[in-house]
């Protein structure tokens, strides 16, 4: 741009500037602390309520009392002097949401922190908004692939369901959200990872690994990260949740992932008592399940009257020492339609990803199957539970009969089967094809050590030998006799290559 | 037990207060002086005394006004500016008090308890630099 053009854009700017001139309401701070400004004046503000200080930093009003409104601080508290004086803006906390939010990093507050340039948009959505009623919503019929073997056959995701991702630190619960998101690439789907209180490192190492796997094309985050004060950690999901909706209100399918409530709940901790309100459970406030269930709740799927998009969550919650009966845990298990239940005992034993099998569910179940999946996917979850049952019996004594062993080979075949590498999601039918030749005790005969090769050998062969079955799950999504025997042939024929 | 606020122990002095005269006023005010000694209260004597004058003003129908301006208003605008406040507030009595402030560069500001309009040239040049900035 040059000069002239700069102070011609500038002339332009300030002919067309209207000044808005309305009578505010205003109030002075009574005191500033920790990030919460204990603000006197200011009637008639409004819950939740957006309020400007002095040197603009804006707030949002938090407890409203009787002689003095608590405001939580967005941004730079240290700059807030007492005294000063606090306008309200009769606007409740809203946030920008646009499409060209895709592809980009925003802060809590939804300005790009990427470094990418401003985000032009006029429209925004408010932070807290009552989730869609009974009559607006579908039951959750279509599936979200993950990519991930053992979640899409044994605990199938449905879009607009909320699964809960919990497990110990270093289990792998980002890993599989990751996975999930770099799976969704020509999937339709819209893909919004918030970060909670997480490191600026590793919220790097997640953007490039993103934008590695070309997920940043459908991919918008939300951070809030762990420098910053509590209160953005503590806007940071309904941030995510607001632009989610956005998406969701244009009939598209969206995919949060809130990484990770645990911090959140310690942002809200950290705020109510710092707000003075009645600590409960652990400290927590009273509300810390409504603040969890009024996220979750947003999350759903549309009928075709309301456009017909969706919102997938999947919330991560952090256990101590595997401990799932505390309280946030739980609590969000209750409102969660499900749990993938990551354990560090199977995690170290080299079942990545270490979910277990018997502790996790999905409450959607095979509903959120395509049908090729449900097929073989029926008996898998039995054949595993029963696996561990034995696998513990077995222990005792060596002497155990043919249909028992050969229970236990078929189980140590499935947990083979079921590792899978980080950053390596798999598509639907290839899994479809290396599950079948399992519960169909195709591979019995194939040695546990080389299930690996058996299976990467097997897929590359299916897919110049089964191309009928393929064709029609990848186009229908149907399972049909002719496509089963093909698959049949095909893995017969692998396998006889493969052990001779 | 529930604490109790600045708001109600200003209520109650008003009540206590309210119609007394000579004897009655003073026996009054002796006592409220020694219910926020006992209360240990007496500190916050300011901000109590200023709610009890919200409540009598509220009761007598008295709007307090705070006027700035860039340069000194005549009789005339100061009517005008009451005139207008009684009749948006509804009062019957308008306490006003005028200040002059350069920095505002022109236009008033007007503040009326915890609401204020602002039509000063340098709160309009602030939403400009806001303006642009965003932009």
């Amino acid at each position: 741009m040059t000069k002239n053009n700069i102070v011609e854009n500038l002339r332009k700017e300030i002919e067309n500037f209207k000044a808005d001139t309305k009578a505010e309401k205003i109030g002075h701070v009574v005191e500033v602390f920790d990030g919460i400004a204990k603000v006197s004046g200011l009637s008639d503000i409004k819950a939740s309520e957006m309020v400007t200080f002095a040197n603009g930093v804006e707030g949002v009003a938090l407890n409203l009392e009787e002689d003095s409104v608590g405001v939580i601080v967005l941004g730079d508290f240290s700059k807030i002097r007492e005294g000063d004086e606090v306008k309200a803006t009769g606007k409740i906390l809203e946030v920008p949401v646009s499409d060209l939010q895709i592809g980009r990093v925003l802060n809590a507050l939804g300005m790009p922190i990427d470094g990418k340039g401003a985000v032009k948009t006029d429209k925004t959505n408010p932070v807290e908004r009552v989730a869609s009623g009974v009559m607006s919503r579908q039951s959750v019929d279509q599936p979200v692939q993950t990519g991930i073997k053992a979640i899409d056959a044994l605990i199938p995701i449905g879009r607009g369901q909320r699964e809960l991702i919990i497990g110990d630190r270093q289990t792998g619960k980002t890993a599989i959200a990751i996975d999930a998101i770099l799976n969704q690439k020509g999937q339709n789907m819209i893909c919004v990872y918030v970060s909670i209180g997480q490191k600026d490192s590793k919220l790097r190492k997640i953007e490039t690994r993103l934008a590695e796997g070309g997920a940043m094309e459908y991919t918008i985050i939300v951070s809030a990260g762990s420098s910053e004060p509590s209160a953005m950690s503590y806007i940071a999901p309904y941030t995510g949740v607001a632009i989610a909706e956005h998406f969701m209100d244009a009939g598209k399918d969206v995919l949060i992932i809130y990484d990770d409530l645990s911090k959140h709940a310690v942002a809200y901790r950290e705020i109510s008592l710092l707000l003075r309100r009645p600590p409960g459970r652990e400290a927590y406030p009273g509300d810390v399940f409504y603040l969890h269930s009024r996220l979750l709740e947003r999350a759903c799927r549309k009928n075709k009257d309301y456009g017909g998009g969706s919102i997938t969550a999947l919330p991560i919650i952090e256990t101590q020492a595997g401990d799932i009966s505390a309280y946030i845990p739980t609590n969000v298990i209750s409102i969660t339609d499900g749990q993938i239940f990551l354990e560090t005992d199977l995690f170290y034993k080299g079942v990545r990803p270490a979910v277990n099998v018997g502790f996790s569910v999905s409450r959607v179940g095979g509903s959120a199957q395509i049908k090729g999946m449900k097929k073989v996917a029926g008996t898998l979850k039995l054949d595993l539970a029963q696996f561990r049952e034995l696998e513990a019996f077995s222990q005792f004594g060596s002497d155990l009969d043919d249909a028992t062993k050969r229970q236990l080979e078929r189980g140590k075949r499935a947990v083979e089967m079921l590792k899978q590498p980080q950053y390596s999601p798999i598509v639907v039918e290839h899994q479809i094809i290396t599950l079948y030749a399992l519960v169909k005790g195709m591979i019995d005969e194939v040695p546990v050590e080389k299930i690996k090769e058996f299976e990467i050998g097997l897929v590359a062969y299916a897919e110049n030998n089964a191309k009928t079955f393929l064709k029609d799950i990848r186009e229908t999504k149907m399972w049909t006799d002719a496509g089963e025997a093909e698959l049949k042939q095909a893995i017969g024929d692998y396998k006889a290559g493969f052990l001779s | 037990m529930s604490k109790i606020s600045i708001q109600n122990i200003a209520q109650a002095i008003a009540s206590h207060t309210a119609g007394k005269a000579g004897a009655d006023l003073e026996r009054a005010n002796k006592d409220t002086i020694q219910f926020l000694s006992k209360k240990k209260l007496l500190g916050r004597s300011d901000e109590i005394l200023d709610a009890v004058g919200k409540i009598i003003d509220k009761e007598d129908g008295v709007v307090r006004i705070k006027v700035l301006s860039a340069k000194s208003l005549d009789g005339h605008d100061k009517k005008e500016i009451e005139e207008n406040i009684k009749h948006k507030y509804g009062a019957k009595e308008i306490v006003s008090e005028y200040l002059e402030d350069k920095d505002l560069l022109g236009g008033m500001k007007i503040i009326v308890g915890d609401e204020i309009l602002d039509t000063t040239y340098r709160n309009k040049l602030d939403q400009l630099a806001t303006h642009l900035i965003n932009k």
